[in-house]
């Protein structure tokens, strides 16, 4: 409870006309405004007084950030306001990123997904965010929209701590962005919650693998951890083994051994420490296992 | 059949909930309606140095900020024992007790105002514990001490009882803290007339009793207070609690205005009561040649939270079950109800049996492993049959005859459950689990239900419901009786619910007995109803009366004549007449059923019976718990509606898998209560069993064409039939709910290690 008396507190909503007017509102009033587009988290937040912003600035329609566009060469790319379920059940995304449509189809309740949006998920930085493992390994890119001008940001580096990213004060991510996915490749997602629905992860884990000549074992294999550490994890140690040793039940098991090694996940009501790196070994396992089964048929 | 008695009978209120059409409290709005919001205690335990409003009232918009100074009755209210203040008073001893009342024109002032009122507490010890609690050390919640009741029965000799057994075996079960979880949370809406009377409208089991409270709490008479029942989004016993009725009513009375006032989700997780947390502590003893149980010492110990509430009646129905439905020839049981720092709890659907049958139910499945029996066969060699006595010496009747059936029930579905092969990574178990539920209130309670018919010009008939339909579906089914009491279409009825201005009092909708109730009650006010319409047709048609008969509907008349009552209600309406008819049914308590050396509110001696069989997948990587399989056995006594019957009956394996699997209500290292669904996990439709309903129908001779009560029962035997299973899947026995994926893995890889 972080808040004995909830209900929303006073703010000011605010419309701009143009991305830019939301740039220089935003620049202005630095600390004490925040985006809004699908909200779900936002209005949890400030119900809670976690945020107490004076302005809230909304996006959604603006230049384009409800677009989604396919192109079989460039890639995926979808607009910040982009409800999580209209990207899921776009065919493109189906047909050529199955994983981000999984991995857009854990978060919480389809009634939550009508309004969440990819771009608000990776913007809010949680550690137990389940796009943002989906996001990484399929290699994100972030458009970030600022009072000088359009920059790109690869979503590794994106990521500083629970709630903190580099957007700078009056900087606003429009859109992200994925190349086409590698030849062949394939994917898992796997969350541990306590119900079947509407939990947060105790563990997600993200496994997405495919064909690489250039590794010993034929393949390349990148892993992503949420809820263990205070930023989504992609430990380099997994990735490695899977690239150099040949992919068996014992490599598999080493991998997700590593996984384990490499996160700090904290004690909560949904799990403690101990448990939670036992499940990241467990469900490394399964998930690179799942995804391996997928590569060899 | 005018009833539909057995069919799938569609709500006439459907439309309205499905449509956002129904009116719930919130949705009420008056003109110049102002909001009332409480502050709330955020000290598990405190003395109160000081409250200063000063600056909440100078706050924009704020019209009155209320303390317990501004009580002008009694500053406690109490179902049972008047312990609960309406707002606090001197003392906190829980986060969420009401302190001040803050009363504004918008819900914004209101919020800023709250904000703004100072209370300097000075924090004392907390306990949380039932067992700690009753340790002379520990602190007291109330001056008087923590323990509030304590039952003791005994019945035969318990000691001769465990001499006769060759296995005597002892364990401790626990249950957690759960919430009611209804989708709308407590409200009400107080309205203050210029004559000095007040209507509140409530979302509550039990709008008389609010009645009462609203005008012993503001120190007026009963008759300036009269309560309506909105539409009501869920209750599972929750919504027997008065608090914002209360204190909204207090608000208007204060004000002179009406006032509005809606918990928010984390108010109903602190403020308002739940399922009693408790601890069991058991000794059984068993002849291991011939299965026969002959001796069970139980102790309870249940966690009331820091007040009453209905904490001493939902230990006599947990006291009552605590040997589950099976003879044994010496029991001993002792219960202890007792105050702690915690949320209270109070009232919810099954009111102490789920608790109690977590704890036996759990307890014979480890006797049958010990001494190498199939659980069924435990079961069976053991149940409770017509005519023999339980350990209250309340004899059972016929309808025990519904165990032996639930027992080749559980057979049948065990045989096909061990059919399916588990998943890869999993392990697959089949649990069982009888149960019963009382029905009443208890021995010695008062318990009446007065409901009224009146027939109208138009040919329909009104029914004046005395109590509140919780969302249930009990109108419907109050409907489908009256119907086939009048042999009318149960269309032509048309029901206003309770409203203690206009309809009589039909009682608490509590205790799995208002459909009983009221059936019983308009079967009586039907048949004077017809009387009556007989009467005024001989006086209008100059007949005696002796000459006319009554039939569906119409009067007949010699000679083929038949009139339709509208003719007669349309021509008493010209006289400026009406035909109604009240019919009242008391709960009954047959001398030769209830013996009379328990206390105040035992024991029960009406009971319904059911059967849970799971079927359980445990990840074994994970220790996950997937319930793949439900099927239950509930004997009902009658259908009335079908699909009110299914609607309990899923509902409750709802809540009887989340009590088992996910929810609690926890003390977190943070100090903290869980109080909110982020954490505060309830099963979701994706967490649902295939689920099988298999509905028995042994009439209950007093009941209205044979019906029961299935409201609680549903519930009672799922959380166990799944512990059950996890253990015939992973050898684990987990003896505490919930059953954590977390704590099931530990006790696979110690089992593993042993």
């Amino acid at each position: 409870m972080l808040n004995p008396h909830p209900g929303l507190p006073e703010f000011t909503y605010v419309k701009p006309a143009s991305l830019d007017e939301a740039c220089s509102f935003l620049a202005e009033h630095a600390g004490e405004a925040r985006l809004i587009s699908g909200g779900t988290d936002l209005l949890v937040r400030m119900r809670d007084k976690a945020y107490k912003p004076a302005y809230i600035v909304d996006i959604k329609g603006l230049d384009g950030t409800d677009v989604l566009t396919f192109d079989p060469k460039s890639g995926l790319k979808v607009g910040a306001a982009v409800p999580m379920n209209r990207m899921a059940s776009h065919p493109d995304v189906q047909k050529y990123y199955p994983l981000l449509a999984k991995a857009a189809n854990s978060v919480a309740s389809y009634q939550i997904r009508n309004r969440a949006t990819i771009v608000g998920n990776i913007c809010n930085a949680s550690p137990a965010g389940d796009t943002l493992g989906a996001c990484l390994v399929l290699g994100g890119r972030l458009h970030i929209y600022g009072t000088d001008g359009e920059r790109f940001e690869d979503l590794v580096n994106f990521f500083k701590g629970p709630g903190k990213t580099t957007l700078r004060p009056g900087e606003i991510v429009t859109a992200v962005s994925f190349p086409l996915p590698e030849k062949g490749a394939k994917g898992a997602y796997i969350k541990l919650g306590r119900n079947k629905l509407s939990d947060l992860a105790i563990v997600g884990v993200t496994a997405y693998g495919f064909p690489d000549k250039k590794t010993e074992s034929g393949f390349r294999f990148i892993v992503a951890l949420a809820s263990v550490a205070a930023t989504p994890l992609m430990p380099p140690a997994v990735e490695t083994i899977l690239a150099e040793k040949k992919i068996t039940e014992e490599t598999i098991a080493e991998a997700a051994t590593a996984a384990m090694d490499a996160c700090s996940p904290i004690d909560d009501v949904r799990g403690s420490a101990t448990y939670r790196k036992d499940m990241v070994r467990n469900l490394t396992r399964n998930a690179i296992s799942d995804v391996w089964g997928q590569l060899q048929s | 059949m005018t009833g539909n008695f057995g069919q799938r009978i569609i709500r006439k209120d459907a439309f309205d909930k499905a449509t956002g059409k129904a009116k719930y409290v919130a949705d009420i709005k008056a003109e110049d309606m102002l909001y009332g919001v409480l502050v709330r205690s955020i000290q598990h335990a405190a003395k109160i140095l000081k409250i200063d409003t000063a600056a909440a009232r100078e706050v924009n918009g704020v019209e009155a900020v209320l303390t317990s100074a501004d009580i002008s009755g009694e500053i406690t209210h109490g179902a049972l024992i008047q312990d609960q203040p309406a707002l606090a008073h001197q003392v906190v001893r829980h986060i969420g007790e009401p302190v001040a009342l803050v009363i504004a024109k918008t819900k914004m002032a209101a919020q800023k105002g709250k904000e703004r009122v100072k209370i300097a507490y000075e924090p004392t010890e907390a306990v949380f514990d039932p067992v700690e609690a009753l340790k002379p050390e520990a602190p007291k919640v109330q001056p008087s001490g923590n323990l509030i009741t304590e039952y003791h029965i005994c019945d035969g000799d318990l000691e001769a009882g465990f001499s006769q057994a060759d296995i005597v075996l002892e364990d401790e079960f626990s249950v957690q803290r759960i919430s009611p979880g209804y989708l709308e949370p407590e409200g009400a809406l107080a309205e203050y007339s210029q004559d000095g009377t007040l209507t509140v409208w409530v979302s509550s089991q039990e709008p008389f009793e609010d009645r009462d409270t609203i005008a012993r709490v503001l120190g007026i008479d009963t008759g300036k207070v009269r309560v309506k029942s909105a539409v009501i989004g869920g209750a599972f016993g929750g919504k027997e609690d008065p608090e914002l009725q209360t204190l909204a009513a207090l608000g208007a009375w204060k004000t002179k205005s009406t006032v509005q006032m809606v918990n928010s989700r984390f108010e109903s997780f602190v403020g308002h009561p739940k399922r009693h947390p408790a601890r069991f502590f058991y000794k059984i003893g068993v002849d291991s040649k011939t299965g026969k149980i002959t001796a069970l010492h139980a102790m309870a110990y249940m966690d009331t939270g820091a007040y009453a509430s209905y904490g001493p009646a939902v230990a006599g129905i947990l006291t009552e079950t605590l040997a589950g439905v099976y003879h044994i020839p010496n029991v001993k049981v002792d219960t202890y109800v007792v105050l702690t720092n915690s949320p209270l709890s109070g009232a919810m659907r099954g009111f102490g049996a789920p608790q109690s049958h977590f704890a036996i139910e759990s307890l014979i499945d480890i006797v049958a492993n010990k001494i190498g029996m199939d659980p069924i066969e435990l079961r069976e060699i053991n149940i409770l049959k017509p005519g023999d006595k339980l350990f209250t010496k309340v004899p059972l009747d016929v309808t025990a005859s519904a165990l032996p059936i639930c027992i080749e029930k559980a057979r049948e579905a065990r045989e096909q459950m061990k059919q399916l092969i588990a998943a890869p990574g999993k392990v697959t178990g089949t649990g069982v689990a009888l149960a019963m539920q009382t029905m009443g209130l208890g021995a010695k309670v008062q318990d009446t239900s007065t409901h009224r018919l009146e027939w109208l010009p138009n040919g329909n008939v009104r029914l004046y419901l005395g109590a509140p339909d919780l969302g249930q579906g009990l109108a419907v089914a109050a409907e489908q009786m009256a119907a086939e009491a009048l042999q009318i279409p149960y269309d032509r009825i048309e029901t206003i619910c309770v409203d203690t201005g206009l309809t009589p009092n039909g009682g608490v909708t509590c205790a799995s007995r208002m459909t009983y109730m009221s059936g019983n009650a308009i079967i009586r006010a039907a048949d004077a109803l017809q009387a009556e319409l007989l009467g005024e047709a001989a006086r209008l048609l100059n007949v005696d009366v002796n000459q006319l008969t009554y039939h569906k509907g119409e009067i007949l008349k010699g000679g083929g004549a038949h009139i339709p009552a509208s003719e007669i209600t349309s021509r008493l309406a010209e006289e400026g007449r009406t035909i109604q008819k009240e019919g009242s049914f008391s709960f009954p308590y047959p001398k030769e059923k209830t013996p009379d050396h328990l206390p105040i509110g035992m024991p029960h001696v009406m009971f319904v019976f059911a059967a849970n069989i799971a079927r359980v997948e445990v990840d074994l990587a994970l220790g996950s718990v997937k319930v793949t399989h439900l099927v239950t056995v509930n004997d009902v006594g009658k259908v009335i509606n079908r699909l009110g019957v299914e609607g309990q009956i899923e509902g409750g394996a709802a809540t009887g898998l989340g009590y088992a699997l996910f929810e609690d209500v926890a003390l977190k290292k943070n100090g903290q209560w869980v109080d909110g669904f982020t954490e505060y996990l309830i099963a979701t439709t994706k967490d649902m069993p295939e689920l099988e309903s298999i509905v028995l129908e042994i009439p209950e001779a007093s009941g209205p064409y044979g019906a029961k009560g299935v409201g609680e029962i549903v519930l009672v035997p799922t959380a166990p039939a799944i512990a059950n299973a996890v253990f015939d899947a992973t050898g684990v026995r987990v003896k505490q709910l919930p059953i954590s994926a977390e704590v099931l893995l530990e006790g696979m890889k110690k089992r593993q290690t042993q």
